[in-house]
């Protein structure tokens, strides 16, 4: 075991601090306020090499795996400026494109999403099915001709009308029809913009740049060309797209709560309202280390995921644990921060607050805490299903 | 006089002041002059009793609201409102709230008869804010991806009890007076 990383891992863990200094905290917010996606900062990390860090180098990419994104996103969101598109593009779009594309698909869609000329999302949220996926009923049809018919609803998609294709899971099989639940998904590439797709937005109070839609499949026209990976098998490679989201959402949290801690130890070493820093009070002090040591802590998890995840071994018990850990240290990072600025804290100014929102979505989204603890309590440690 | 912009929904701006040379006379000083202290007194308790009941009422609010979405709501094969992970924050918030909720009513009506009230009022405001935002993070919960939105407006809840943590007065500044004039234990800052 070795806990240093490399010279290559450092250069790609500080990207975050160089990209910081041009794209920093405040153009991120401005974005978020404006809910315009932050083009510049994203086709410079492109043209850095980044957007495609787990594709192939034969496509454009780094080849590189999930390690590598980890680090990448913790070193962006610990100077507050994490990119959303990493995780439902690069990590759970492109990658596995990447490694379970037809040679076309690959030629066809990674080159120009690596170079930041295409941008992808991920659609797999229902409004009726919520948590349980296996009840999702967006379902492409086989028609005689051996085409589909796709018809459905999506909710929370991050940036889907931004986007120009989606990876878009899918029943070919209704739930009633299949003889193993997990039968019957089958995931399609779809263009955005396709005949029989509507968008509509939904307005929401957690500030990132990325607009969240609703989407409706009324009838659109999909071929054997879209489909990802095999009909019927989706399954599969939908593990390798959520697993890797929550150690990405783990990363996402570590980075954020640290970003938060820095800003508030700088001041409460500098503001003196008694006769001491305000630093020097264990009321303020205690809760900083206490999160400082979660933060560390979930940290490890979400890189010790993403190794097992790169090495194709099994990273469902340490993706949850990561990402559960994550969410919840950085929510009491940001809240102990908070509490050290005072009313400074709740100001556009300072911008404390404002990180707040985001870590407490982790709690819930995309996958809530009780569903991620339901699945350490049952199949990681055997405890009998609770719901 | 400038505005300050925060992120916190509610609808009275704050605002930075600047006093620079404004004539006042005698016909504007409130009680007597030197003697403010006394009457700050009686601003102060009341307005952390009426923090307590701000919170207190924000919470019993956020948790109705909860209560109705959880029992509807079925993603598995009951209401979500019958799994304990969401039930148990909820019913302890409920339980928190009320306590809150008691001591406000008790700091209020101490105030009334003219007995002091510091420290009831103190524990009320230290107490409705810590279980308002239980209340909310709870009901939050409940609401998935949903309570985030406009629409539903369950996380718009959370900035105002959350700010009662820290104004007017932090939490911490209220277990110091707790702790040192209501307890007796050494200063600590």
């Amino acid at each position: 075991m070795d806990f240093n990383l490399s010279d290559e891992h450092r250069m790609i863990y500080e990207y975050g601090a160089s990209l910081a200094k041009t794209y920093d905290r405040k153009y991120w917010m401005e974005c978020a306020d404006r809910r315009v996606f932050p083009k510049e900062m994203y086709q410079q990390t492109a043209e850095d090499g980044f957007v495609g860090t787990m594709v192939p180098e034969a496509y454009g990419g780094a080849g590189a795996g999930l390690l590598e994104m980890e680090l990448l996103t913790e070193g962006l969101a610990n100077h507050g400026i994490p990119l959303l598109s990493y995780v439902i593009g690069s990590v759970m779009s492109m990658g596995p494109i990447g490694r379970h594309g037809t040679e076309e698909q690959k030629q066809r869609y990674l080159p120009d999403a690596c170079a930041g000329k295409i941008r992808f999302c991920f659609a797999i949220t229902e409004p009726n099915a919520g948590t349980n996926t296996m009840r999702i009923t967006t379902i492409a049809s086989k028609k005689p001709d051996g085409r589909y018919r796709l018809n459905g609803a999506k909710t929370f998609i991050t940036d889907f009308v931004e986007s120009d294709y989606a990876l878009v899971v899918t029943r070919t099989t209704p739930l009633d029809q299949v003889e193993k639940k997990t039968d019957g998904f089958t995931l399609f590439i779809v263009d955005t913009k396709a005949k029989g797709i509507e968008a509509q937005p939904i307005p929401i109070s957690v500030p990132f740049p990325e607009v969240q839609y609703q989407v409706f499949f009324d009838d659109v026209d999909l071929g054997p060309e879209n489909i990802l990976g095999e009909e019927g098998k989706g399954f599969n490679i939908l593990f390798e797209c959520l697993n890797p989201e929550r150690v990405m959402v783990g990363a996402i949290g570590a980075g954020l709560g640290r970003f938060a801690m820095d800003k508030a130890v700088e001041y409460a070493n500098d503001r003196v309202v008694f006769d001491r820093p305000i630093g020097a009070y264990q009321a303020l002090q205690h809760p900083l280390a206490k999160a400082k040591t979660e933060i560390e802590l979930a940290s490890l998890m979400t890189r010790k995921a993403a190794w097992l995840f790169d090495q194709g071994e099994h990273c469902g018990a340490e993706s949850n644990m990561a990402k559960c850990a994550a969410a919840e240290a950085s929510i009491h990072a940001v809240d102990a921060s908070l509490q050290c600025f005072g009313g400074n804290g709740f100001t556009k100014e300072y911008g404390i607050f404002d990180i707040y929102p985001m870590v407490r979505l982790f709690k819930t989204a995309p996958l809530n805490n009780e569903m991620v603890l339901n699945y350490i309590g049952e199949h990681v440690m055997g405890l009998p299903r609770s719901y | 006089m400038h505005p300050i912009p925060v992120s916190v929904p509610l609808p009275e701006l704050q605002y930075q002041i600047f006093f620079d040379s404004v004539e006042l006379g005698p016909e504007h000083v409130l009680g007597e002059v030197g003697h403010g202290f006394d009457i700050l007194f009686e601003s102060l308790n009341p307005e952390r009793i009426l923090g307590g009941a701000v919170c207190s009422g924000i919470g019993r609010y956020a948790m109705g609201r909860a209560v109705d979405y959880t029992n509807d709501r079925v993603v598995f094969d009951r209401p979500i409102g019958a799994y304990q992970a969401l039930q148990h924050p909820l019913a302890r918030a409920k339980t928190e709230v009320e306590m809150a909720s008691l001591m406000a009513r008790k700091a209020a009506w101490l105030f009334d008869n003219g007995q002091p009230c510091g420290a009831e009022a103190n524990m009320a405001k230290l107490a409705a804010s810590e279980a308002g935002i239980k209340a909310v993070d709870a009901a939050l919960q409940c609401f998935g991806g949903n309570g985030f939105t406009k629409e539903y407006g369950i996380f718009d809840l959370y900035p105002l009890v959350r700010l009662t943590k820290t104004a007017p007065i932090n939490n911490e500044m209220i277990h110091n007076y707790i702790a040192e004039h209501v307890m007796g234990l050494p200063r600590s800052y």
